[in-house]
């Protein structure tokens, strides 16, 4: 067997078989969960292109897969990433559970992760625009529900098929540059070209509009796992780009663009998250902060490596998975309307789905002692070294970020509950939203306290950071 | 090991002691419990005295990993006077307690050593991470602590606000450890370059309120008395602990004279609040806000001495006073020793604190006045008739609460003994003993500042008007950015997003060169 065909081919799969029984979502729940759990688990046990022998089958994960002529490729170095994604994966799909997503989550979730590695295993490398495409694509019936959140999913879908087109058509011209790295204004094309595709795809300040847009009016919960997994994604993809071609790597503007354009991203994500009065806007803001950071992380690989932008994605896809599972399971309860003014006076109620979002806020946005904060601290204190007003730039978007969540409480403790709200929700209600069942409790107290496991002792989880970057023949040394 | 003993003993009581709570035992033994755990912590404390200063790796992130500084604790003459300080408080807000009905509650008791153990960690802060590490758990414990014990909406959005320009006070201090990485020096506390003390002022300013002065409390939130006084006095000592370490850096001459006169008015205005409050615990943030102010002085004039000489001053002194509400006279006598040490006499622990006057200069006079109005309320609320008692106390009690009021002037004299003898204008102290008995004549024969002058001034000086501005330049810049956000996301948004993207490639070639 080849690793393509167990960590891409056979979560494709079952997500597609998955589908057909998305009447019965508890079922398709706990498959998924059961396979995300048996990847995660043979990524870090079963070594690619070696011997095994399991009892006395003895059998090799051979690395490569072919397809139509197309080549997946999948190896040793991977598996870190591949054990990264699936454990993620494995977690989201818990969250689930709480967040109560459409019935057809868990197999969509399933079919995207596998065409999101098959775009970074894929050879030729052109083929993953159109793997992103595709994901995006999946989750159109899961965003829009009868139509709610439409507006959005246009917006993404338009900008993620003129990204796919910019990739497209500069494919060619960067194999020509490759071949001929001595025209200047053939890579300057290029590069400007790809630039623009990537603008597109990940939702580069001021092509941006669609998150917001799409956390307003789509199911939160898929939105989020979309908005965490494809921008990661697509991130990984445009290293190996920098990773394969020589003319970009050591292109001094390259590195000065994402630098410029990093600090913006945090800096818009950041204060518009801090000025926004929608909580699942909020959400989008912070996933373009997000998106900055990892940019910024990038523009200082030459000092830190590239384990600092895989350090940065962990506590990222926890905190994200809380904020958005939080939200999404608030929402569903009885009369909240997810504005500062429509949760006036609910912290009592929904005391513990506040704290949740709000831990996932402050993690976000680097407060000290949770999980985002040392990662942050030590980006920071890079930038510094060379441009002390971008690690300026990207402490005062943190703080607006912050802000968002000092607003949310603000608003949560500033006023007795609404008259109304309290005639108006039976007792049996309020009830259960005071107490919520023990899989909510016990996910957000997990959550919690491995925010503080990673904010506490970062020095324990860094060597599996360190490990990743051995994706990359060139920037991995 | 010893250096972190303290901080466990008093995280560890308050477990304990909700363990007896479980187990419904009577609450004399939870409060015995509650003492035991205080005393042993600053017996702890004490024991750190002769081996100063001491070093502790708390955690060591540098392990395997690209991290340059561990969390570390560091016990030194700067410290540990700080630490003193919270233990002593500690064990005498539980002393105390059994003379207050209200306050005879084991969770105050917990509160109070939980809020004290963090305290500790802020102040014994090896590095600016250890210290924004321990200043965010103390806001977010006050923070917690606050909601849950504030009912009046009003006031809950008060404590947000607190906590807000705390985290900004934090934020500053990462800012400050950037700029340090900038210049090429790893920002530690054995060396903080001048030109990042700056941004140490005002992160210390921003959380004791003092630059720009602002008072999240001008109507204190309804808390007991000794909770209260913990809650409200650990908060401004961790950050106090900052502003001595900072203050070899000083400050730009340029900078020097604005920020000077922002502190006077801050001291001022705190200082005339403070004499018209009816009683001390309404007045308990104009005295904090009275005292940082001064030490902010000292600090910027780089007086290390002066700076832990004014917030020790503040913490025995002031909970001393916050804390005496039993009548007797013992309170009486212990209450008149704590003024005249406020005063700042030769060979007191306030003495050391005129040293902020060693560049006298006409920006100075205000402190005086100041200084001089904060020892006169004093005196006026020490002389006020006290909280009638609830029953007549038994005989140990009646040994127990003035024990805590001891404790508290005998450890204010033994934190600042090295520096009782250090040389301080001796003028200074006579100013300031005329201007005490002067403004307390006035005061006696009722001559003060006319109720409608304060209104006006108060409106001028609190600066609320400031807050009133800002709140109406940020509705401003939302509706920006909520017309900007409904550009791009409209019908036109791509047209428009694409606008954008050709403005910020002219700016980037404008900034870029050209190139």
């Amino acid at each position: 067997m080849s690793a393509p065909v167990l960590w891409i081919l056979i979560p494709a799969g079952v997500g597609l078989v998955l589908a057909l029984f998305s009447g019965s979502p508890r079922f398709t729940f706990t498959f998924a969960l059961v396979l995300a759990f048996l990847l995660a688990w043979a990524a870090l046990l079963l070594p690619i292109d070696q011997p095994l022998a399991v009892g006395g089958f003895a059998f090799k994960l051979t690395p490569t897969f072919f397809f139509l002529g197309r080549s997946l490729d999948l190896t040793v170095s991977d598996q870190p990433l591949l054990l990264g994604v699936w454990g993620l994966v494995f977690l989201w799909l818990a969250g689930g559970l709480f967040a109560q997503p459409p019935r057809l989550f868990a197999p969509a979730v399933l079919v995207a992760v596998a065409l999101l590695t098959a775009a970074l295993a894929v050879t030729p490398f052109l083929y993953a625009a159109l793997l992103f495409e595709l994901t995006a694509m999946l989750f159109v019936p899961l965003l829009a529900p009868q139509g709610r959140g439409s507006r959005g999913v246009l917006r993404m879908l338009a900008f993620m098929t003129i990204g796919m087109t910019f990739i497209l058509f500069v494919g060619w011209m960067l194999e020509g540059a490759a071949a001929s790295p001595g025209i200047p204004v053939l890579t300057l094309r290029a590069g400007v070209l790809l630039g623009l595709g990537f603008a597109f795809l990940m939702a580069v300040f001021p092509f941006h509009s669609w998150v917001p847009m799409l956390m307003e009016g789509a199911d939160l919960y898929s939105a989020a796992f979309l908005l965490f997994m494809l921008p990661g994604a697509v991130a990984l993809f445009g290293l190996e780009l920098v990773d394969r071609f020589v003319w970009l790597r050591q292109s001094p503007t390259l590195f000065t663009l994402l630098l410029a354009g990093g600090a913006i991203m945090v800096l818009v994500g950041g204060l518009l998250a801090g000025l926004e009065r929608r909580l699942d806007r909020q959400l989008g803001f912070a996933i373009l902060l997000e998106t900055g950071m990892s940019m910024l992380a990038v523009a200082v690989l030459q000092s830190t490596g590239l384990a600092l932008f895989f350090a940065l994605l962990l506590p990222r896809g926890i905190s994200l998975l809380v904020w958005a599972a939080s939200l999404a399971n608030l929402s569903q309860q009885p009369r909240v309307d997810l504005s500062l003014a429509g949760v006036k006076g609910l912290a009592g109620r929904y005391a513990l789905r506040f704290a949740a979002i709000l831990m996932a806020i402050f993690s976000l946005a680097g407060l000290p002692l949770l999980s985002g904060f040392p990662f942050r601290m030590l980006l920071i204190q890079n930038l510094a070294v060379d441009s002390p007003w971008v690690a300026g730039a990207v402490l005062l978007g943190n703080f607006g970020l912050m802000a968002s969540g000092l607003r949310i409480i603000a608003s949560i403790v500033s006023e007795a509950p609404r008259p109304d709200l309290s005639v108006a929700v039976t007792g049996d209600e309020l009830e259960r939203a005071r107490t919520p069942d023990f899989p909510a409790w016990l996910f957000i107290s997990v959550a919690g306290a491995g925010s503080l496991v990673v904010g506490l002792f970062p020095q324990w989880f860094w060597p599996l950071f360190d490990r990743l970057p051995a994706i990359f023949t060139q920037l991995g040394h | 090991m010893l250096l972190i003993l303290a901080i466990l003993l008093l995280l560890a009581t308050p477990l304990t002691v909700i363990g007896l709570r479980r187990v419904r035992a009577r609450v004399g033994a939870q409060w015995l419990m509650a003492a035991l755990g205080a005393l042993l912590a600053l017996a702890s404390v004490w024991l750190l005295r002769p081996r100063l200063p001491l070093t502790l790796t708390l955690l060591d992130w540098s392990a395997n990993s690209p991290f340059l500084e561990s969390p570390a604790l560091l016990a030194d003459l700067f410290s540990w006077p700080f630490a003193l300080a919270i233990a002593t408080l500690a064990l005498a807000v539980i002393l105390t307690g059994v003379g207050r009905l209200e306050d005879l509650e084991s969770g105050a008791w917990t509160g109070s050593l939980a809020v004290s153990a963090l305290g500790i960690l802020a102040v014994l802060a090896g590095n600016p991470l250890t210290l924004v590490l321990a200043w965010t758990a103390l806001d977010i414990l006050e923070l917690v602590m606050l909601l849950t014990r504030v009912d009046d909406p009003s006031r809950r959005r008060s404590v947000v606000v607190y906590f807000s320009t705390n985290l900004l006070g934090t934020f500053l201090v990462l800012f400050a450890d950037a700029q340090a990485r900038a210049l090429g020096e790893p920002l530690t506390f054995a060396s903080i370059p001048a030109a990042v003390s700056p941004y140490h002022f005002l992160a210390a300013g921003l959380r004791l309120g003092v630059l720009p002065l602002h008072l999240p409390f001008v109507r204190e939130p309804d808390l007991r008395r000794g909770f209260g006084t913990v809650l409200r006095l650990v908060s401004p000592a961790a950050s106090l602990t900052l502003l001595a370490r900072a203050a070899a850096g000083g400050i730009p001459l340029a900078v020097e004279w604005p920020v000077i006169l922002l502190l006077a008015l801050a001291a001022l205005y705190a200082a005339i609040a403070w004499l018209r409050v009816p009683d001390e615990l309404v007045g308990r943030p104009f005295w904090i806000l009275g005292f940082s102010a001064l030490a902010f002085a000292s600090a910027l004039y780089g007086a290390e001495n002066a700076v832990l000489s004014w917030s020790l001053a503040g913490l025995f002194s002031g909970s001393t006073l916050f804390l005496s509400a039993r009548p007797g006279r013992s309170r009486l006598i212990i209450g008149i020793f704590s003024a005249i040490v406020f005063l700042g006499l030769p060979y007191t622990p306030m003495h050391a604190g005129l040293r902020l006057y060693l560049r006298f200069n006409g920006l100075h006079i205000p402190f005086l006045v100041a200084h001089a109005l904060l020892a006169v309320g004093y005196i006026r609320f020490l002389l006020r008739p006290p909280d009638p008692p609830e029953a007549r106390p038994e005989r140990w009690i009646r040994a127990v609460y003035p024990a805590g009021l001891l404790l508290l002037f005998a450890s204010h004299w033994a934190a600042t003994f090295p520096q009782l003898t250090l040389p301080a204008p001796l003028w200074a102290t006579l100013v300031i003993l005329v201007l005490v008995l002067v403004l307390g004549g006035l005061g006696r024969r009722r001559i003060s500042v006319p109720a409608p002058l304060f209104t006006v001034l108060d409106r001028v000086f609190s600066f609320r008007w400031l807050a009133t501005v800002l709140e109406w330049a940020l509705q401003l810049i939302s509706r920006a950015a909520a017309i900007a956000n409904r550009l791009l996301e409209g019908e036109g948004g791509i047209l428009w997003a694409l606008v954008l993207l050709v403005f910020l490639i002219t700016l980037l070639r404008q900034f870029g060169g050209g190139g």
